[in-house]
């Protein structure tokens, strides 16, 4: 029978990154979230606000639509490129995992704006469709929903590419024949032991980028023009435009238990927990 | 000074860069000056009273509105500033007012010299936020009123007008003239652009919905974001930094633009296909501010008295057309150039005046109805 270490003692490396984070992190995010709770006539003054206008339920729902659609496009998108990546001999892997990795080092400004000028009425895209007569006009490919689109799963993709490729690489292909071996074809491997051995990997990314999307500001921004609006900027405007910060730390922990009851739905019907493998 | 009227601009002329040196000496001796005095001429000229105050050390952290406009104030004030006195000058930023009331609020004021419009130095101004404007070294005398205040001088006068896209609208056809012309979408069909601010949009909303320039102020808020809200499916971009004006009409993106005019006339002036007019635009005044606790106080109030010279305004104007504080500053220009100011006597006949002071007491309500109206 093994000897388990003393719960405390096993925390103590923790320790200074504790401290770290309480001072950094902890701490200031409290105070910006109680500011939510003052300046108000009661308490929950700000919150009454949000609730009145219509405006943040709007907010709030076309971010989490759009977190979905991208979250849904990454892994039809991402899930061939993963595939391909962990059934792919060793040197031609590295090869394609560098060239996914690649974009992380380009900021996702400078990548959002250079969507904005691919993508305009008289940017490379349209003047390639118009060559090729596939269009008679140019098409809006930007400043709107489907630029946002377009960026967001440009710049959430590699993130999809890689949480799949983790628990891939870790089934082992020895399955995959044997699977060959009772008499399976090559589909059938796929579809009945591959793909459930692959969920969990598919279950991890898309929580990670449904909630990374959520926080998303820069990319609508800039290629929304305008007309589409996430929670991040609104949380923007009420700091800069409306010089409401009590306002604005009211609607960031409205996202931030909103993100939480999503987690915990998700845990509760996929029972991620089983799915890891934790006991 | 001793030297006459027209001894001064040909020094001043000289001085800008506008006539070499030997046209310079040469119409110096016309002029009846010494041979010998003319070497110091150029050295008394800057050495007048104001002038002598300037020398200093260190820098200052000025924050304006970027693009082709921080370049046309780099040549015309910022370089020759440095050159003249040896404080460095650093051009950072875009000015927002809630940066610095965090900054002033924190003690750690980034910025010493900041572009300000008219109803964001109010509202700072009257919150405490700013140092007053040291007019004991700063010469007020030639400034035209309204361009000068307590917190600082002017720094430009700019304005927004209608603008569009000569490809689509070219001057053989119809073009558009009003505002009601803009938001028109059967005469001008075609894409459009705002500028996501409520400033000036509510007044150019209800001047389309028929309220007569002169009866704009106080704002009927409400009548014009119903005018808004049902024509907003109208707007295909609303942007966000002025900055993206020449992007969109140069990449073709929209038609009509309700833009700064300042960006519109650069751009008609550097060949693009673009034309606008001054119809029913609006014109403000920006005012140069410095937030309290700045850490280069004295070297922007150096800066700000440096502001006033009319050689130098006058060469901004040339650079990027917007009107300028001091009066003298526009007899110093070619006519050409005075015409593409909003502030000329025949533009400004055709514009209004934000009322930046009811700005100032009601931007805070309406931004809000703006970010409703805008998100929904």
């Amino acid at each position: 029978m093994s000897v388990r270490p003393p719960l405390l003692r096993g925390l103590v490396p923790l320790v200074p990154l504790l401290l770290f984070l309480t001072v950094f992190f902890i701490y200031p995010v409290s105070r910006m979230l109680l500011l939510g709770f003052s300046g108000g006539a009661s308490a929950f003054a700000r919150y009454h606000e949000l609730w009145a206008t219509g405006l943040y339920r709007h907010v709030l729902a076309e971010t989490f639509r759009i977190s979905v659609t991208v979250t849904v496009a990454c892994l039809l998108l991402g899930y061939p490129v993963a595939y391909t990546l962990a059934t792919a001999p060793p040197r031609r892997a590295n090869l394609l995992l560098i060239l996914v990795i690649t974009p992380f080092w380009i900021s996702v400004l400078a990548r959002s704006f250079t969507w904005m000028v691919l993508l305009q009425r008289a940017g490379v895209v349209n003047q390639l469709l118009l060559a090729l007569h596939v269009v008679r006009a140019p098409v809006p490919l930007v400043y709107n929903l489907l630029g946002v689109y377009i960026g967001m799963v440009h710049i959430l993709l590699p993130f999809m590419i890689l949480s799949l490729y983790a628990v891939m690489r870790g089934i082992d292909p020895s399955l995959l024949r044997a699977a060959g071996n009772l008499g399976a074809s090559e589909w059938q491997a796929f579809r009945r032991v591959f793909f459930p051995l692959s969920l969990p990997g598919v279950a991890a990314g898309s929580l990670m980028l449904f909630v990374v999307g959520l926080g998303f500001f820069i990319t609508p921004a800039l290629l929304g023009g305008g007309k589409v609006t996430t929670v991040a900027m609104l949380i923007e405007a009420y700091i800069h435009q409306a010089f409401d910060w009590g306002l604005a730390s009211a609607l960031a922990l409205v996202l931030l238990v909103a993100t939480v009851l999503v987690f915990v739905a998700y845990n509760r019907v996929l029972n991620l927990d089983r799915m890891f493998g934790i006991r | 000074m001793g030297t006459d009227r027209r001894v001064d601009e040909v020094i001043e002329q000289y001085y800008l860069g506008t006539i070499g040196r030997r046209e310079f000496v040469r119409r110096a001796l016309l002029l009846g000056v010494s041979a010998a005095a003319i070497p110091g001429l150029v050295v008394e000229f800057l050495s007048g009273p104001a002038r002598a105050q300037t020398k200093g050390t260190g820098e200052v952290v000025v924050c304006t509105w970027g693009g082709s406009y921080a370049d046309a104030q780099k040549k015309a004030f910022f370089d020759p500033f440095e050159q003249e006195t040896g404080i460095r000058v650093r051009v950072t930023g875009i000015p927002d007012v809630a940066k610095i009331r965090a900054m002033v609020s924190t003690n750690n004021v980034e910025w010493d010299f900041v572009d300000a419009e008219g109803e964001m130095m109010i509202a700072l101004g009257h919150d405490g936020l700013l140092e007053r404007a040291d007019y004991s070294i700063i010469d007020r005398k030639d400034l035209i009123p309204g361009t000068w205040s307590e917190w600082g001088v002017g720094s430009v006068a700019y304005g927004y007008a209608l603008g569009w896209s000569t490809k689509v609208y070219p001057p053989t056809g119809r073009q558009p003239r009003t505002w009601a012309d803009f938001f028109n979408a059967k005469r001008f069909p075609g894409r459009r652009a705002m500028y996501n601010e409520p400033i000036p949009a509510l007044e150019f909303a209800l001047l389309a919905d028929g309220v007569p320039k002169n009866k704009l102020y106080p704002l009927d808020v409400t009548r014009a974001f119903n005018y808004l809200k049902a024509h907003k499916a109208m707007v295909d971009v609303w942007y966000k930094q002025t900055t993206q004006i020449p992007t969109l009409m140069r990449g073709q993106e929209v038609d009509l633009i309700e833009g700064t005019s300042g960006r519109l006339s650069d751009l008609k002036q550097s060949g693009a296909p673009v034309d606008f007019t001054w119809n029913q635009g609006a014109w403000l005044q920006s005012y140069w501010i410095v937030p309290k606790g700045a850490k280069n106080r004295e070297n922007a109030m150096k800066l700000m008295a440096y502001y006033t010279r009319p050689q130098n305004e006058a060469k901004f104007a040339s650079l990027f057309a917007s009107g300028v504080p001091n009066a003298k500053a526009y007899g110093l220009m070619p006519k050409a150039a005075a015409a593409l100011l909003p502030t000329a006597p025949q533009n400004v006949v055709h514009q209004f005046q934000v009322d930046s002071a009811w700005w100032a007491a009601n931007l805070a309500a309406v931004t809000k109805q703006w970010l409703a109206f805008v998100g929904s």
